[in-house]
């Protein structure tokens, strides 16, 4: 049995699935001054639910947004930052240019230190790896315990010059903490993210170091309470990167904990996507604020790559591998209005839970997309959402009032308008994550989950030119289902400062492999997992010499038995697909190799139950499109696998509905999904 | 407006953009330079089927009407509805409202149905154009020293590239070839992407919906430009700043500008700033248009789209033969100076008008510094634009080492320097006390950079400003430091003038002080909380807390 936790700003989502994959589902609200207390709570009541004993659960899985909270709330750990001499200002200066140009009042993003917590020390390293000057053991000493008496810290980063090149004068003041200072926590930069750029590496290093503490104790006492329920096994806590590792590994690297929620559902649409056969999905999930989305390609979800503006939490640079989610403010809460030009917008503003769209009947006043839903009919007023919220469209028009008098139009006129404006702006977020990136929409699948997601897929479909719409089982709680499938998952990255690879011989590139291997079989087995459980996946960000940006090159070791040549040709190709040339003639550097290492958990997932036959009970009028049917509505419970439609159709679930244009078909797979697809072109 | 479906011009206006923003992705990914990968120094732009900007990505202020301005040149030489699709046009031309030749600006003709339906445009500042030195040329006297002069003129894609006349003689004039055909054709990916794209939005949409769309974004900037310029109160309004001399005791030419506000219009006349001067700091009269538009730009805030119509409440006089509108071929290659120093003056003079809703001065100043050096196997150079503080503002410190308001461009990591060059190590980078004016709200700091050279044959060249005038202040607030540029050679350090060419050699020491900006409101009344904290944490030093601040360490120790 396998039970999933996942800790958001306001629920704590819980999910259990037992042998046969057969769900069970909790939620409650979350605690956030502790946010174990309702995850370990969550955890009881569901056991209660079900009717299961604690020591059933083999594996249990954790994601949270602790690390996020400590940042984004700045409540992190005392914390003290060590530089070469001569660069105490890096974090400060950082990188000089604005977020925004037209704004004389402009303000940096703030750091996490002040300038008093930041100290130099007298060393330095060359580009190439070589001492410029060494480091004095005791003069490091010394300088330690003064700094120690002084600032009393909780936590020391360190980032030196050039340590992704030689981490030795890094390890030196590590050590000499760990020995003089134990309580202290320290991260190294060459360790975190061993990388060049120096302030990226600093803010880095300086997030690891700064939620540190605030993640450690978290995770200790999430393992003791849930030790103290009765669960034996090691719990495994979701990464960034969309992997789970080991609570032991998960305290030392909490600056791969920033991103859980949005992550795990990724990996659970890259989980249905590789099930159902439909390896190349985009997923868009849509709450009431935000919507995340991300490219999967061949069952891969993208990650961030350097040079990428979305590497950052907060404003302040995140330079380790995370699920490359676009996330913008387009939700059901998203409100319409007039801006000072006189255009009308939809969001990032949102009315939130509290008081919510006008038509939930608590209060709001303004006009959201979920009342344009309503209004269209997408939404079904006689059913009421989760939580006992009656829908009221009298509500949406009254709010609709004002905008419909500017524009000139009617309730159901300004509705349509929003929903086509969100749309849009949705489309523009699936573009960032694929043409950006140089990949085209039209050849995914788009995967809707949230509760809003199926609401919009349609018109996003259409929108952005694509032809299938996979709508996974349980799209309403599709972060802790994606934490109960995740593969253990560790990332490894071996800096080469700038190295040409006609330079490596078959010889180098296999002994860089076998480091990477290496560093992964050592991990794993501290974890206790044998090498040939690990699948690995190698690549290395490259670029032409005198370029700043790398491209990152997938390989198999047994493609470089030969040299180089085919990842120069796979870089080539790589560079035309992204920028429309390529530069035959000009050499390719090697800036890092890095090594995935997963190790697959054999979880199972059953499709949702199927009982009573299909009927159309209802219909209801919807506009989709630019178009207005009758739409027959069926219940998502009663159709069987196999079982086919043609729009205009509706499929209700608990937790969101489907809605099937005319000239679109469905179909119920196997595994629980539904197909959605353009029956004419 | 009323004609407009509101979801239409929302979402054509939002791909307008988008399209813009996604050419300047391209070039920055794409770019071979650092000055463009790292630095940014470059724009994208998408057009209508007149050549006026509709939307550009958010890059560098001073760029902004860079395209635009030079469509009439392009006119008054082709007949623009007959250029082909694999035509494009490409200018550096000072004089034919180019910038200075560094920046190269490629246009390209979207055609919809054979139509001529809007075009794209990039705007590039390319590491070295040829010209007498490598890097820039602070001696030079005219533009011919200066580098290729690339005239307006009409190339075809297909013909002219690659192996083609264009390219090759562009090669053969440069001393970084790959680096500089490198970006140029980052360029023109930058410009072929956003045809595409805009072809697709033609196709569509069909072409009336979208250029009525172009032209309701101009009109829409166009109303926020206008509100405003109708909050500041009318009035004739003066400002002025000064620009370093060529030699550190050099006359100083000074840049003059009147401004009538006159409800939602405003009149600016900077003719009677000095005459052009001998030395590269005339400014081309496009770049004082660009300085001039760019404080309206400001003024009107984050959020509204430059364009067109941000332009259209804007009249600016000039005179020709001044230091703002030369005469051909005066040299122009450090125009940055005086386009600072104008729109430092415009800012002034509507500053006087409205205080509340401007900033003190920054450093307002492009600080370039390129290392060169000739190899056997040809040359190898770098250039870094160095930024100072912001000015305060009425309720904000200003940013300490900051992008100034023409320009966002990034600094390049020092990591990166070291990495692709072995005869320089930076030593220190780091913010000066005090640096930045006192105030209520404290000037932003300017910093310190040292470069150790390790190799002998190293030239420098710098260009910059701020050596001999500091930023000024607002409200009872005081005045920055200045900047300095400093040779230490055999222990003797030297000051040198903001644009020199430098021979260096392996030992000496280059260093660089960027001044920070002026302050806003009387020091005194400073929350001693924030004087505290800047004591504490070194931005303000003890002696200045004492003097600037009446700040007494005791109150800190009190509290």
């Amino acid at each position: 049995m396998i039970v999933g936790i996942e800790v958001g700003g306001t629920f704590t989502d819980l999910v259990m699935a037992d042998g046969d994959g057969r769900l069970t589902v909790h939620k409650l609200p979350s605690t956030p001054a502790d946010p174990s207390v309702a995850a370990v709570e969550g955890l009881e009541q569901l056991l209660d639910l079900s009717g299961h004993a604690a020591n059933e659960i083999a594996e249990l899985l954790h994601g949270s947004t602790i690390a996020a909270n400590a940042l984004i709330q700045r409540n992190g750990a005392r914390t003290v930052l060590l530089t070469t001499k001569g660069f105490r200002d890096v974090l400060f200066i950082q990188r000089q240019d604005k977020s925004t140009v037209y704004d004389m009042f402009y303000r940096k993003p703030e750091p996490l230190v002040d300038r008093d917590m930041v100290l130099e020390v007298d060393e330095r390293m060359s580009a190439a790896g070589e001492i410029v000057m060494p480091l004095d053991d005791a003069a490091a000493a010394t300088l330690i315990d003064d700094i120690v008496a002084q600032h009393s810290p909780e936590s020391i980063a360190v980032c030196f010059l050039h340590a992704y090149a030689n981490p030795a004068h890094e390890q030196m003041i590590g050590r000499i903490i760990a020995e003089r200072h134990p309580n202290i926590r320290v991260s190294l930069s060459s360790d975190v993210a061993p990388e060049h750029r120096e302030y990226e590496r600093t803010s880095t290093v300086l997030i690891d170091a700064y939620i540190g503490p605030a993640v450690d104790r978290y995770l200790a006492r999430f393992g003791e309470r849930t030790a103290t329920v009765g669960i034996t096994g090691t719990p495994l806590i979701m990464q960034s990167n969309g992997g789970v590792v080991p609570l032991a590994t998960a305290r030392r690297k909490a600056a791969n904990m920033f991103v859980s929620g949005p992550a795990a559902a990724v990996t659970a649409a890259a989980e249905v996507a590789q099930r159902e056969g439909v390896p190349d999905v985009i997923s868009i999930d849509i709450g009431g604020t935000s919507c995340d989305v991300c490219l999967i390609t061949g069952g891969r979800p993208q990650t961030t790559v350097k040079g990428t503006s979305e590497f950052s939490v907060d404003g302040l640079p995140l330079n380790v591998v995370m699920t490359d989610i676009v996330t913008i403010g387009a939700g059901g809460g998203s409100i319409a209005h007039i801006d000072a030009g006189g255009m009308l917008q939809v969001g990032p503003q949102s009315a939130g839970a509290d008081p919510g769209p006008a038509c939930y009947g608590k209060g709001g006043e303004n006009f959201t997309m979920t009342d344009a839903m309503l209004l269209l009919g997408l939404l079904d007023p006689s059913t009421p959402l989760p939580g006992n919220i009656v829908l009221r469209p009298d509500r949406s028009e009254a709010a609709a009032a004002e905008l419909c008098e500017t524009f000139d139009l009617t309730p159901d006129g300004l509705a349509e308008r929003v929903y086509r404006i969100a749309i849009a702006n949705m489309a523009q977020a699936v573009r960032r994550v694929s043409v950006k990136r140089g990949f085209d929409p039209r050849d995914y699948a788009l995967l809707p989950c949230g509760g809003a997601g199926p609401l919009i897929a349609a018109a996003l479909a259409d929108e952005v030119g694509m032809d299938t719409i996979l709508v996974p089982p349980h799209p309403g709680i599709f972060s802790a289902l994606g934490l109960a499938i995740a593969d253990i998952r560790i990332d490894y990255a071996r800096s080469e400062g700038a190295i040409r690879l006609t330079e490596l011989s078959a010889k180098d590139l296999a002994r860089r492999v076998d480091d990477l291997k290496g560093r992964a079989d050592s991990e794993y087995a501290d974890l206790r997992y044998a090498p040939e459980e690990l699948a690995l996946e190698f690549a290395v960000d490259a670029r032409y010499v005198g370029q700043g940006y790398e491209l990152r090159v997938p390989f198999k070791p047994q493609e470089l038995t030969g040299g180089p040549d085919t990842l120069i040709a796979r870089f080539h190709e790589l560079h035309q697909r992204q920028y429309g040339h390529s530069f035959e003639q000009s050499a390719v550097e090697a800036i890092s190799f890095r090594l995935t290492a997963r190790r697959a958990r054999g979880s199972v997932l059953a499709a949702p139950e199927a009982n009573g036959s299909p009927t159309t009970e209802k219909q209801r009028n919807v506009s989709l499109l630019g178009e207005t049917a009758q739409y027959p509505s069926y219940t998502r419970e009663k159709l069987p696998a196999g079982f086919t439609a043609n729009g205009p159709a509706v499929v209700v679930e608990s937790t969101t509905s489907m809605p099937v244009p005319p000239g679109w078909r469905f179909e119920v797979r196997q595994g629980g999904a539904i197909i959605v697809e353009r029956s004419e072109t | 407006m009323s004609q407009l479906d509101p979801a239409d011009f929302n979402i054509i206006t939002g791909t307008f953009k988008s399209i813009a923003a996604e050419m300047g992705d391209i070039m920055l990914r794409a770019a071979y330079s650092s000055i463009v990968r790292e630095a940014k120094d470059c724009s994208t732009c998408v057009m209508d089927a007149d050549a006026r900007t509709v939307a550009q990505a958010e890059m560098i202020p001073v760029h902004m009407n860079s395209l635009a301005a030079a469509v009439p040149y392009v006119r008054e030489k082709y007949n623009i509805s007959a250029i082909k699709p694999t035509e494009a046009y490409v200018t550096n031309n000072p004089y034919e409202n180019g910038q200075h030749l560094n920046d190269i600006i490629f246009m390209l003709p979207v055609f919809s149905e054979d139509r001529l339906v809007a075009f794209t445009g990039s705007v590039c500042h390319h590491l070295e154009l040829g010209g007498a030195v490598a890097g820039s040329n602070a001696n030079a006297t005219d533009l011919y020293q200066e580098g290729i002069i690339i005239p307006t003129m009409k190339i075809d894609l297909e013909r002219d590239l690659g192996d083609g006349p264009v390219e090759q003689f562009l090669r053969a004039n440069v001393r970084l070839p790959d680096i500089i055909i490198g970006d140029f054709h980052a360029q023109i990916s930058a410009v072929l992407r956003g045809r595409q794209l805009l072809q697709e939005l033609f196709k569509r949409y069909g072409v009336d919906l979208v250029h009525a769309c172009m032209a309701e974004m101009q009109d829409y900037s166009e109303r926020m430009v206008r509100a405003a310029i109708a909050d500041v109160p009318d009035g004739e309004y003066f400002g002025e700043d000064q620009l370093d001399g060529q030699t550190l005791d050099g006359p100083q030419p000074m840049i003059r500008a009147r401004v009538v506000v006159k409800g939602d219009e405003a009149l600016v006349d900077m003719s009677t700033s000095d005459d052009q001067v001998s030395w590269p700091v005339n400014a081309p009269v496009a770049s004082t248009h660009s300085a001039v538009l760019t404080v309206f730009g400001l003024l009107a805030g984050p959020g509204v789209p430059t364009n067109d119509g941000t332009y259209r409440p804007i009249e600016i006089v000039t005179r020709k033969g001044s230091i703002l509108d030369p005469h051909h071929p005066a040299p122009v290659r450090g125009r940055m100076s005086s386009a600072y120093r104008t729109a430092s003056a415009v800012k002034r003079a509507l500053a006087e008008a409205a205080p509340e809703r401007f900033s003190a001065a920054g450093n307002d100043t492009t600080n370039a510094v390129t290392m060169s050096r000739k190899l056997e196997k040809g040359y190898e150079m770098f250039a870094e634009i160095l930024m100072g503080g912001n000015g305060a503002g009425p309720e904000n410190d200003g940013a300490e080492v900051i992008a100034q308001m023409l320009s966002n461009t990034g600094n390049t990591p020092v990591e990166a320097i070291e990495m692709d060059h072995d005869f320089v190590r930076i030593a220190e980078y780091g913010l000066i006390p005090d640096s930045g004016g006192a105030g209520a709200q404290r000037g932003g700091l300017g910093f310190r950079r040292v470069y150790d050279i390790l190799e002998d044959g190293v030239l420098i060249s710098t260009n910059g400003d701020r050596h001999n005038t500091p930023a000024w202040s607002l409200a009872g607030g005081k005045e920055s430091k200045l900047s300095a540029y400093i040779l230490v050679r055999d222990g003797v350090e030297t000051r040198v003038p903001a644009a020199s060419n430098i021979e260096v050699r392996k030992g000496d020491q280059f260093i660089v002080e960027i001044s920070g900006g002026g302050g806003y409101g009387d020091p005194n009344s400073r929350d001693r909380a924030l004087v505290a904290a800047d004591v504490r944490c070194g931005r303000i030093s003890p002696e200045a807390a004492s003097d600037a601040y009446s700040y007494d360490g005791h109150e800190l120790a009190a509290e």
